[in-house]
C-alpha cells in the first residue's frame, strides 16, 4: 500500500469538506439579514391585509405548537401557527381571535400540493372559519374536495388557536 | 465532438428526462404548475454548471476510490447555496419548490453528469454540456408542468383558460397524470426522432453507451 492510496483519499475528502464548509458559512452571513427581513416583511403584510391596519406587537407568551402569540388592537390576538397539512409543516397560518372568536385566518405561506392542497389558501374559503367559537365548530367546517389534508391541517390550526386563546386570556 | 454540439444535444438527442430517463423524482413531483417546472428546472442548471466546473477543475485531484462523496459534497453546496438566494430573493418559488429543492443535491442528472461528463473533459466543454443539459431538463419540466396545469387546473402560468377552466381534470396534477403525461410526451419525442424501439434491450439503443462503454473499460 503506497502512501498515495491510503492518506490522499481521505485527507483530498476531508479537505473538500473544509472548504465548502467554510464558503456556505460565509453564504449564510451573506443572506442571513435578507431573510429574516423577508419573513419579518411577509408576516406584517399578512397583518395587515387579514386585520387591517395597526400597530401588533409580539409578547413573550408560549402555548405549546403556537410559534408567537401577537397582540393587536381592541382585544384582538394573533397566533402563528405551523402545522402539517398534506405535507410537512406545509401550513403556516395566523389565526385571529377576537371576543372568544375567530376573527380570521390567513396564510403566511403554503407549501402543500400545488393546484390542490393549496386550494385551501382560497379567501373565500378562509371566511367559513370566521366566527367558529369552539373546536366542535372548528371540526364541523366543510373541507375542500381533493385537499382533504390540507383542510385538517387548517382546522388543526384553529382549534390549537383556540385552546391558546383560552389559556392566554384564562375564561373557559 | 465540438462545442457547440456539447451544448445542444442535452435538448432532444440526450435529453435528461425525455431520452436518458434521469431525475424522475422532480419531473413528476414538481410540475403540477409550469412555472414550478421552469424554477426547478433553472435552479437545477445552476447547480449543474457549477458542479460541472469544480469537478472538471478538480479532477486529477480528486482520487478515483473517494470519487462519488467528493461530487456528491460539491454538489450539495451548490445545492445549499441556491437554497439560501431563492430563500432571500424569490421566497415564493422557495416555498413552492419546498422540499424538492434540498433533493437537487441526489439528482440523478448531476451526478450522472458529474461521472460520465465533468470528470474527463476540460472545463469549458463541461459547463456547455451543464449548461446543455439543464436547459434541456428546463424544457421537459415546463412542458410537462405546462399540459399538467392545463388539464389539471384550467390554467397556464396562472393565468385561468376559458372553457378548460370550468371543469379540469384534478387528476392530471394528482401523481397518476404525471405519470400519463411523461409516457405520452415521451411517445411524442420518439415519434419525432424517428426512432423504432429497439429489438433486443441492451446498450446499443442507449445514447449513454459511449461513456458508460468507457466507464466498464477504465474504471471502477
Amino acid at each position: 500500500m503506497s502512501i498515495k492510496n491510503t492518506v490522499m483519499p481521505p485527507l483530498v475528502l476531508t479537505v473538500i469538506c473544509t472548504i465548502i464548509s467554510c464558503a456556505l458559512i460565509f453564504a449564510n452571513d451573506a443572506t442571513k439579514e435578507r431573510v429574516e427581513q423577508i419573513n419579518k416583511e411577509t408576516l406584517n403584510e399578512t397583518l395587515t391585509s387579514a386585520f387591517g391596519e395597526g400597530t401588533y406587537t409580539e409578547t413573550d407568551k408560549t402555548f405549546e405548537g403556537v410559534d408567537t402569540i401577537i397582540e393587536g388592537e381592541g382585544g384582538l390576538t394573533v397566533y402563528e401557527i405551523t402545522t402539517d397539512g398534506y405535507n410537512s409543516d406545509g401550513i403556516h397560518v395566523l389565526v385571529g381571535i377576537k371576543d372568544k372568536a375567530v376573527k380570521g385566518v390567513s396564510f403566511i405561506s403554503c407549501s402543500e400540493t400545488p393546484g390542490l392542497g393549496t386550494k385551501v389558501n382560497n379567501k373565500d374559503y378562509l371566511k367559513t372559519y370566521v366566527g367558529i367559537k369552539s373546536e366542535s365548530e372548528a371540526d364541523d367546517a366543510d373541507a375542500v374536495t381533493g385537499a382533504t389534508f390540507s383542510s385538517k391541517g387548517l382546522k388543526t390550526a384553529v382549534k390549537l388557536a383556540l385552546q391558546a386563546d383560552k389559556e392566554v386570556r384564562h375564561y373557559e | 465532438m465540438s462545442n457547440l454540439k456539447e451544448f445542444t444535444k442535452g435538448f432532444i438527442k440526450e435529453n435528461p428526462t425525455l431520452v436518458t430517463l434521469l431525475g424522475m423524482c422532480p419531473t413528476l413531483a414538481v410540475t403540477t404548475q409550469a412555472s414550478n417546472g421552469i424554477g426547478m428546472g433553472l435552479a437545477t442548471t445552476f447547480v449543474l454548471v457549477g458542479s460541472n466546473i469544480v469537478i472538471s477543475l478538480l479532477k486529477k485531484i480528486i482520487p478515483d476510490a473517494v470519487r462519488l462523496p467528493c461530487y456528491i459534497v460539491i454538489i450539495a453546496g451548490f445545492v445549499t447555496l441556491i437554497e439560501f438566494l431563492l430563500k432571500g430573493y424569490v421566497p415564493a418559488l422557495y416555498n413552492s419548490l419546498g422540499i424538492f429543492l434540498s433533493l437537487i443535491t441526489v439528482n440523478c442528472i448531476i451526478l450522472g453528469r458529474a461521472e460520465v461528463f465533468a470528470s474527463k473533459n476540460k472545463v469549458v466543454p463541461s459547463v456547455l454540456d451543464g449548461l446543455g443539459m439543464g436547459l434541456g431538463f428546463t424544457l421537459s419540466l415546463t412542458l410537462m408542468g405546462t399540459v399538467r396545469e392545463l388539464l389539471g387546473s384550467g390554467t397556464v402560468f396562472g393565468l385561468s383558460i376559458p372553457l378548460i377552466n370550468e371543469s379540469p381534470m384534478t387528476v392530471f396534477i394528482l401523481p397518476a397524470g404525471g405519470f400519463f403525461t411523461l409516457g405520452i410526451i415521451i411517445a411524442v419525442i420518439n415519434k419525432l426522432r424517428h426512432k423504432k424501439p429497439p429489438k433486443e434491450i441492451g446498450c446499443k439503443g442507449c445514447p449513454n453507451m459511449a461513456s458508460c462503454e468507457k466507464l466498464r473499460n477504465g474504471g471502477i
